[in-house]
C-alpha cells in the first residue's frame, strides 16, 4: 500500500523530510512503520516513548493499522499557546 | 459566534475585540498569549510556531464548539499565530462572551489549556547562540 508520512518540528528535523510518500506491506500498524523509520533514521529511537501519531488528521494509538492512501502524521507533544 | 483563525500576520488585538459581545452580554473577556523575552533563563531573540494546518483547524474546532457547548458563550474567538513571532506581539488571542462571568472565566482556561494539549502547533524559541522546539509542557 501507499502511505504519505508527515514530520513535524523535531521530528521533521530528525528525518530531514515534511512530507514523503512510501510504499509498505499491507496492513502494517504505526508502531510497525515507526519500527521501519528508526533504521534509517535512528534519532527516533529514543523519541519513540514521546511521540504522538495521526492518521488523517486524527490521533490515533500506535497500534492503529494503516490502509492504503492513509496520511500518517508523526509528532513531539504540541506546544502552542 | 465563532471564529477561529491561524494567520501569519500580527493579530489586530482592537479589532478582535471589538467582535466579541452582544447587547445580552454582561462579560467580554480576552486572554493574550505573548512572547516573552525570557525562557529558562536564556534571552529569547524571537519564536517560531510551525502548524498541522489541515489538523490544527479540525482540532481547534473541537475545543471551540465543546466550549460552546458546555458553557453559556455568546461568540468565541479564537486566532493562533503560525511562523516568526517577535517578542511582545500577541501569539495566541482568545475572545469569549457570555450574560455572566463564570462561563467567560471557565470556558477561556479550558480552551488555553486544551489547545496546549491537542492543537498540532509547535513553538521554536530563537536565542542568541540557537535554538530549541519547546516539547515537553503540557
Amino acid at each position: 500500500m501507499k502511505i504519505t508520512i508527515k514530520a513535524f518540528a523535531t521530528v521533521k528535523d530528525i528525518c530531514g523530510f515534511d512530507s514523503k510518500d512510501f510504499t509498505v506491506e499491507d496492513g502494517l500498524s504505526v508502531s510497525e512503520i515507526l519500527s521501519s523509520l528508526e533504521k534509517d533514521y535512528l534519532p527516533l529511537n529514543e523519541s519513540r516513548g514521546k511521540l504522538l501519531y495521526a492518521v488523517n488528521d486524527e490521533y490515533v494509538n500506535i497500534e492503529e493499522k494503516l490502509n492504503d492512501n492513509d496520511i500518517l502524521a508523526i509528532f513531539p507533544p504540541v506546544s502552542g499557546g | 459566534m465563532k471564529k477561529i483563525l491561524f494567520q501569519k500576520d500580527p493579530i489586530n488585538v482592537s479589532e478582535a475585540i471589538s467582535l466579541c459581545g452582544t447587547d445580552i452580554d454582561g462579560s467580554i473577556l480576552t486572554f493574550i498569549g505573548q512572547a516573552r523575552n525570557k525562557s529558562r533563563e536564556m534571552k529569547v531573540t524571537h519564536l517560531d510556531y510551525e502548524i498541522y494546518p489541515s489538523m490544527a483547524e479540525k482540532e481547534m474546532k473541537k475545543i471551540v464548539d465543546h466550549a460552546c457547548d458546555k458553557w453559556d458563550l455568546t461568540d468565541c474567538i479564537v486566532i493562533h499565530r503560525f511562523g516568526p513571532v517577535k517578542i511582545a506581539e500577541a501569539s495566541i488571542l482568545i475572545a469569549v462572551s457570555s450574560p455572566h462571568r463564570v462561563d467567560s472565566y471557565e470556558a477561556s482556561r479550558y480552551i488555553i489549556d486544551t489547545i496546549k494539549k491537542t492543537v498540532p502547533i509547535w513553538k521554536k524559541e530563537f536565542y542568541e547562540d540557537g535554538t530549541q522546539w519547546i516539547t515537553d509542557r503540557s
